[in-house]
């Protein structure tokens, strides 16, 4: 992008010939098919989606072209839509923090091996992703089932069964360990490129471990880490086979929530569903925005 | 310059993230539990897409004609179109059906599959579908005819509607069945686990009453589904599952919430599977899963012989899926002869075994095997005095007041 933007600089200083103009035409055909892409994919479906936020839900599922702001002012005054998202925030929060807490220090390991077994450790944390993420849910499923494994080998010791399944924290167990290599990956990109004898000279000049940590590894993987967050922290606010799968459909997340908007409901109302996802994500971009300005704050 | 780099990562992020929602809804079919009274989970999956090629030389000429007279419908096979497109149910037609169909008429037959009312609507709604037959359930017959999406019937070209029990036509999404024929009905009630329970369960206290929830704690479901569910807590409460009075919603919501914490989760697709294996001991069911979680489904997983099924003394639901012609349709002489086809009692049978369902065909109820025709006996399809008490879900202004009543159950 940035080479790109170079000659778009000079074309005014060189005043208007065909040279410039040519740059220009030259530009806009490299420009084309990402610009192309992002405005059939992206902005197109998106403004249909304002459109019909602001429109009528008809009694049979259909959309009524009258203009109304009901729509907003139903998520805003609601008791029930505020803590759908406030709940689905809370999970997605509690995720990423875990998620961080395993994979920094994980990361970290991986680094610090020798680089036969550094890449077999990565290798290691990709390989879920070959097993389709549902199937791997399933697996999950088997794993805390009232009769499955764990339940079968507490039994096997004498220990009574656990109600593991179909609770908030098996939809926890699920997204974390969904999301965690999304978190480890970032980190370990930053991790690697940090230069491990800053630490030597960080304890040289007389900094303790935790403190030259804190004061000069840790702002220095800063970028791998907001990455991470970033990644694991928006899929998650989102899920809802997680939640419908390892929660037994109790635990209800704004995915769920819009799911049931669009398709379930008798009848569906896409207008609120539709209001519901746009400020959905503007509550993302917002908490996106602030946590870019306070990660990056470090590095003035 | 800072700025824009920021700009320009969030845009990514956000791309990635639009990504990968997108993935994520494309699993959405196969994992969340139906909302739809109607979806029969039945049989092995495949096959939902009948390989029409096989049906051979389409102009091949059918022998129709020597079928026995009476009351039989003479098929006029000039009139005949090359192709039918039906849109179904997922599971819910035998593919050997449209292949027979096929041989017999020349007709080459394609189904698609679609997994709730509304979606089947939406597609219709802008005319020129593609789809001549459609399978919409009660309520959403009467939508259809009313806003003329369905074409009106013609019953010189139905004789087999005959065949059909008097309590499953004229009903009131189709006074008079202008508009539709019953292809598949079926019940809501509890399916329960006989070695679980020291008497037979006849009532909704068996899922709302604190001290008999405590016994099962953890191993009861509801449906997933916004009407099922509260309805069934109506009922409980001696209401009519289609009350609107805030006052008794919020007494059915409080209902709900206080359930909430006994039950293994809320499932429409997976009760049969769970029942059978005993991860739960009772749960709300429509008869057709019922069924499936006695018998098991062959390949996938075995019956249990202590599965009963019971509309409880304060009431359940009932609900019928009918065969409907889409106006927009031009093969319409084609397919009332498949209409008329499908109401064959050799053909009724065949499907009724294929989705498990309760066929309102009475002809082709004799002809089911005597094992499925016990369970039905049983209560697995509703007698004559189990019939009054089943209530039909309906639709109005008044009832979108249950999608807030679930959200606020379900955000619980």
């Amino acid at each position: 992008m940035a080479t790109e933007s170079a000659p778009l600089g000079q074309a005014p200083n060189s005043s208007l010939d065909t040279l410039a103009r040519r740059e220009r035409g030259r530009l806009f055909g490299l420009l084309f098919p990402g610009l192309f892409w992002l405005i059939v994919f992206f902005a197109l479906p998106l403004v249909v989606i304002l459109l019909y936020s602001f429109l009528t839900p008809g009694p049979t599922g259909n959309v009524i072209w009258k203009f109304t702001l009901d729509n907003y002012i139903t998520l805003f005054t609601k008791d029930l839509y505020v803590n759908a998202y406030v709940r689905s925030l809370w999970i997605g929060l509690v995720t990423t923090v875990v998620c961080l807490l395993i994979a920094y220090p994980l990361a970290l390991y991986i680094v610090q091996r020798s680089p036969r077994w550094r890449n077999l450790l990565l290798f290691l944390v990709l390989i879920p992703f070959w097993t389709n993420f549902l199937v791997r849910t399933y697996a999950w499923m088997i794993i805390l089932a009232n009769n499955g494994v764990i339940n079968s080998l507490l039994q096997a010791v004498g220990l009574p069964r656990q109600t593991l399944l179909n609770t908030t924290g098996a939809v926890l167990v699920g997204l974390i360990y969904g999301e965690l290599p999304f978190m480890v990956l970032p980190i370990y990109a930053s991790i690697d490129r940090f230069d491990f004898t800053l630490l030597e000279a960080a304890s040289d000049l007389g900094a303790s471990r935790a403190r030259a940590f804190l004061r000069v590894m840790l702002p220095l993987t800063m970028p791998g880490v907001a990455a991470g967050s970033v990644l694991v922290f928006i899929p998650t606010v989102g899920q809802f086979v997680v939640s419908d799968l390892l929660g037994g459909a109790k635990v209800d997340m704004l995915g769920n929530l819009l799911q049931r908007l669009f398709t379930r409901s008798n009848p569906p109302n896409w207008p609120l569903g539709s209001a519901m996802a746009l400020v959905f994500m503007l509550v993302l971009t917002v908490a996106i925005i602030f946590y870019f300005r306070t990660t990056t704050e470090e590095d003035r | 310059m800072e700025r824009f780099k920021l700009l320009a990562v969030l845009l990514v992020v956000l791309l990635v993230a639009a990504a990968c929602g997108s993935s994520g809804s494309g699993v959405t079919p196969t994992t969340a539990p139906s909302g739809s009274a109607t979806e029969p989970t039945a049989a092995p999956s495949n096959a939902t897409e009948p390989t029409a090629a096989t049906g051979g030389d389409t102009n091949a000429q059918p022998t129709t004609a020597s079928a026995p007279a009476g009351d039989e419908l003479q098929v006029d096979t000039s009139k005949l179109s090359k192709e039918l497109h039906i849109y179904n149910w997922a599971d819910y037609l035998d593919p050997q059906v449209l292949t027979d169909f096929e041989k017999e008429y020349g007709v080459k037959v394609t189904m698609e599959v679609y997994d709730n009312n509304e979606d089947m609507i939406a597609k219709i709604r802008p005319g020129n579908s593609g789809y001549d037959i459609v399978f919409p359930s009660d309520y959403a017959v009467e939508i259809m005819w009313r806003d003329k999406l369905i074409a009106p019937l013609d019953k010189t070209l139905l004789p087999n509607l005959k065949h059909m029990r008097k309590s499953n036509l004229d009903l009131y999404y189709d006074k008079g069945n202008l508009y539709s024929v019953p292809y598949n009905y079926g019940t809501t009630g509890l399916a329960y686990d006989k070695s679980k329970f020291s008497a037979p369960v006849d009532s909704w206290a068996a899922v709302f009453d604190k001290t008999q929830l405590e016994a099962n704690k953890g191993y009861v479901s509801m449906l997933d589904d916004e009407r099922e569910a509260p309805g069934a807590a109506l009922h409980f409460l001696g209401k009519s599952m289609n009350d609107t009075e805030p006052a008794d919603l919020k007494q059915a919501e409080e209902l709900l919430k206080t359930q909430k914490a006994y039950l293994a989760g809320y499932d429409s697709s997976n009760v049969s599977r769970r029942l059978a294996s005993g991860e739960i001991v009772i749960g709300q069911i429509y008869n057709n899963n019922a069924l499936q979680a006695r018998t098991g489904i062959e390949g996938d997983y075995s019956g249990n012989e202590n599965i009963a099924f019971v509309i409880p003394k304060e009431g359940g639901t009932v609900w019928q899926d009918n065969v409907s012609i889409v106006a927009s349709s031009p093969n319409i002489y084609t397919a009332h002869v498949f209409m008329n086809y499908l109401m064959k009692p050799e053909v009724s049978v065949k499907n009724t075994l294929f989705n498990l369902g309760v066929t309102p065909n009475i002809d082709a109820e004799k002809l089911l095997p005597a094992n499925i025709q016990a369970l039905y006996k049983e209560g697995f399809a509703p007698d004559d005095e189990t019939l009054k008490r089943l209530e039909w879900i309906v639709r109005n202004d008044k009832t979108v007041a249950f999608t807030d009543l679930w959200t606020a159950v379900k955000g619980q």
